[in-house]
């Protein structure tokens, strides 16, 4: 916390406001004080506002504390208000609670001061952490709504295409056969050539009914998105036809994503295809590659990019443009303005589907008689991880033959981990929760190297499970598994112990285990790691 | 042997002693649960002497101690157990109203299978001994031993 606190106090005797402010202070809580004595000072300070806390002395000379509070709760009520006193009886005390103060601390007592406006600072914290939640809950249900919609059609969607798949497989398999049977002269030729284009035609839909309803396989693997652009450089060419210019201003930097490379080609056919069907006319199409920084999320995506490298694939044209409420439709499924049988209405949300898959988001600017320009952001994927992802055959050194306690109340995972440790070769003790794996481990403790603990559980927290083997084996390693955030940083400033933060990979605990295991007392890396670099490498060249 | 095993609990606070009583028959072990108020009785229990002379032969699936009770007092009980080799196999859990490092450490120093400080909130209190009793079921397999051990 760098920005001091603001704090009002109300406390009528200098002496034990400085006392107060020193045990602040000396606790490692920097404040912005303002003392304030009489009922007057205090209304006006109140009004003013900008207070982050307030401590109350609870009698004062011509004003008493009840009365203080009230005024704070009128005044103030998201303050957190704390009174800091002399001798207050216990009722007065619960009495003040019930009106609304956050804690008392009694002069005698200041020890207390400091924990409580760490835990009330806390609270603040985490009140304004939720409202921060709720309101990007309430921006994302809007498009959430969107996407429930989609892939309600969409699973009705690839349900007919893989029938259709089959009847198409059939249609093209036997006009092939016809095509080899005839010869280059026949005069019916041209005729089945035309069936074979509209059945690939149909192919084409149909994988994109696919990618749409997410039941095509996606494959994504980092590659670099320029030559896939220039891959389909001919195809486009063909498919846009003479009256436009298409220019294509691939980026010099190789610019690395991670995705499936057909569905790269579908987003680029789509937005290219839209293009064309905008400029009837003729026109310009521009197809662009570069590397963009984001501080911010694009419009169209369904959860906040967070900011650092991406990769922006741009495809604008000199078309008609589109007025907004054309735009506010354009990614849902089967909105199309064009024609019957011109348009399905299923390119732009397959797009979106793809993109946001990918962790991307897009940005349509659209200018009626102009053109209209869609910016599509993927994340960067830097060779880092290339590297890091390659790095599978280190698998061998994982494996150990160490005895691990293993303690964890939810079965599944317990089961889960259990395996994983026993296929990389240890000997694994398990136990439901801390009672029952102090009762074990104290029985066992000889040849035990490691506890691996779940942090939160009845009875016995994995902590104090920790605390109790150590009292008997001091050189036990720790792991603690948690799935509350709250728990990072247990163990923290221990070298022979780690954190791992629900949920993790199997290589990642692997990784940690060995870490630890390995770890020699001349040694004292510290082996703690987060799992997240591994599970979404793309978001860990950021910032 | 049909019978399970029963759990010794030497508690001398009648309060206590009424929570884990209530807890257990939640977990329908209560007839089970032989009640000792203090060390001496424990003992005795353990021993099959005094007042458990005629008892049926037999170790105790668990000895829940109360650290601190009049007479013998529960680290000695627990010293006295993990120090008889027809005893030591017992698992023993320490209760104790207060965290203190030093009683901590000396139980388990003698051999202590767990120390749980009672916690204040009965439900706590609870879920921990109803954890253990599933726990019962699965570790203590019908005894070897057929007989209780003489003095
Ligand atoms: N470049 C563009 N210029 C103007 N309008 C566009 C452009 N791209 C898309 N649109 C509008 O968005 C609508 C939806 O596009 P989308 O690609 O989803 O479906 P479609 O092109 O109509 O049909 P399909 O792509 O399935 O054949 C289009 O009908 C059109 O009105
Ligand atoms: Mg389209």
């Amino acid at each position: 916390m760098t920005t001091p606190l603001r704090l009002l106090q109300l406390e009528d005797n200098p002496i034990d406001a400085d006392l107060i402010l020193a045990t602040l202070t000396e606790g490692g809580i920097s404040c912005a004080p303002r003392r304030v004595e009489s009922r007057d000072a205090f209304v006006a300070a109140l009004k003013e506002g900008r207070i982050d806390m307030i401590l109350a002395d609870y009698s004062l000379p011509g004003f008493d504390g009840i009365r203080a509070l009230e005024l704070a709760r009128k005044l103030c009520p998201d303050v957190p208000f704390i009174f800091v006193s002399a001798t207050l009886g216990e009722e007065l005390a619960i009495d003040t609670m019930h009106r609304g103060a956050t804690d008392y601390i009694l002069k005698q007592r200041l020890g207390r001061l400091v924990p409580s406006v760490q835990r009330t600072l806390r609270e603040l914290h985490n009140r304004a952490e939720r409202k921060r939640a709720e309101e990007a809950l309430r921006q994302s249900e809007k498009q959430l709504r969107q996407a429930q919609k989609m892939e309600a059609v969409g699973r009705l969607a690839g349900g007919l295409a893989h029938d259709f798949n089959n009847l198409l497989t059939v249609i093209m398999g036997h006009s092939q056969v016809l095509l080899n049977d005839m010869g280059p002269g026949h005069p019916l030729r041209s005729k089945i050539e035309e069936m074979q284009k509209a059945g690939d035609r149909a192919a084409a839909l149909i994988r994109q009914l696919l990618t749409f309803s997410r039941k095509q396989p996606s494959d994504p693997k980092v590659l670099s998105l320029n030559p896939v652009i220039t891959n389909v450089e001919t195809m486009l060419r063909r498919l846009i036809g003479e009256d436009i210019e298409l220019a294509l201003r691939v980026s010099q930097e190789n610019l690395r994503v991670k995705a499936d490379p057909a569905q790269l080609e579908q987003i680029v056919m789509n937005l290219v295809v839209n293009a064309r069907d905008a400029m009837p006319k003729g026109g310009k199409l521009i197809i662009e590659t570069a590397s963009a920084n984001l501080g911010r999320t694009p419009v169209y995506h369904l959860s906040p990019l967070p900011p650092g490298a991406y990769v922006r694939l741009s495809v604008s044209d000199t078309g008609g443009g589109m007025p907004p409420e054309v735009q506010a439709h354009i990614f849902e499924p089967f909105f199309t303005t064009k024609e019957e049988g011109k348009g399905t209405g299923l390119g732009l949300s397959t797009v979106f589907g793809i993109v946001t898959q990918s962790g991307g988001g897009l940005d349509v600017t659209s200018t009626i008689g102009q053109g209209t320009r869609f910016d599509v952001y993927l994340p960067s994927v830097t060779a880092e991880f290339e590297k890091a992802a390659g790095q599978d055959s280190t698998q061998q050194s994982m494996r150990g033959h160490e005895t691990i306690l293993l303690v964890e109340d939810d079965s599944a995972v317990r089961e889960l981990v259990r395996d994983e440790l026993r296929k990389l070769g240890y000997r694994v003790f398990e136990a439901k929760n801390g009672l029952e794996a102090c009762l074990v481990g104290t029985q066992h403790l000889g040849g035990l190297q490691l506890l691996l603990t779940d942090v939160v559980m009845p009875g016995m927290s994995g902590t104090e499970l920790a605390q109790h083997l150590r009292v008997i084996k001091p050189d036990l390693k720790l792991l603690f598994i948690s799935g509350y955030t709250d728990d990072v940083g247990i163990g923290a400033g221990d070298p022979s112990s780690a954190y791992l933060q629900k949920p993790f990979t199997p290589e990642a605990l692997a990784k940690t285990i060995r870490d630890l295991l390995d770890l020699t007392p001349a040694n004292t890396t510290r082996a703690n790691r987060q799992p997240e670099t591994i599970q979404q490498p793309s978001q860990d060249n950021r910032s | 042997m049909t019978a399970a095993k029963p759990i010794l609990l030497a508690e001398d606070n009648p309060r206590d002693a009424e929570l884990a009583l209530a807890a257990m028959e939640e977990q329908h072990i209560s007839d089970k649960v032989v009640l000792c108020h203090d060390g001496a009785e424990a003992l005795d229990y353990l021993y099959c002497r005094g007042q458990f002379k005629s008892r049926l032969k037999g170790n105790p699936a668990v000895v829940f101690l109360d650290l601190k009770m009049p007479k013998v007092n529960g680290l000695e009980v627990l010293r006295i157990i993990k120090a008889d080799t027809n005893l030591r196999t017992i698992p023993v859990v320490m209760l104790t109203s207060s965290r203190e490092e030093r009683d901590l450490a000396e139980s388990y120093a003698l051999g202590a299978n767990a120390y749980v400080v009672k916690p204040v909130e009965f439900h706590q209190f609870l879920s921990a001994v109803k954890e253990l009793s599933t726990f019962w079921g699965v570790i203590n397999e019908p005894p070897p031993e057929g007989s209780c051990s003489s003095n």
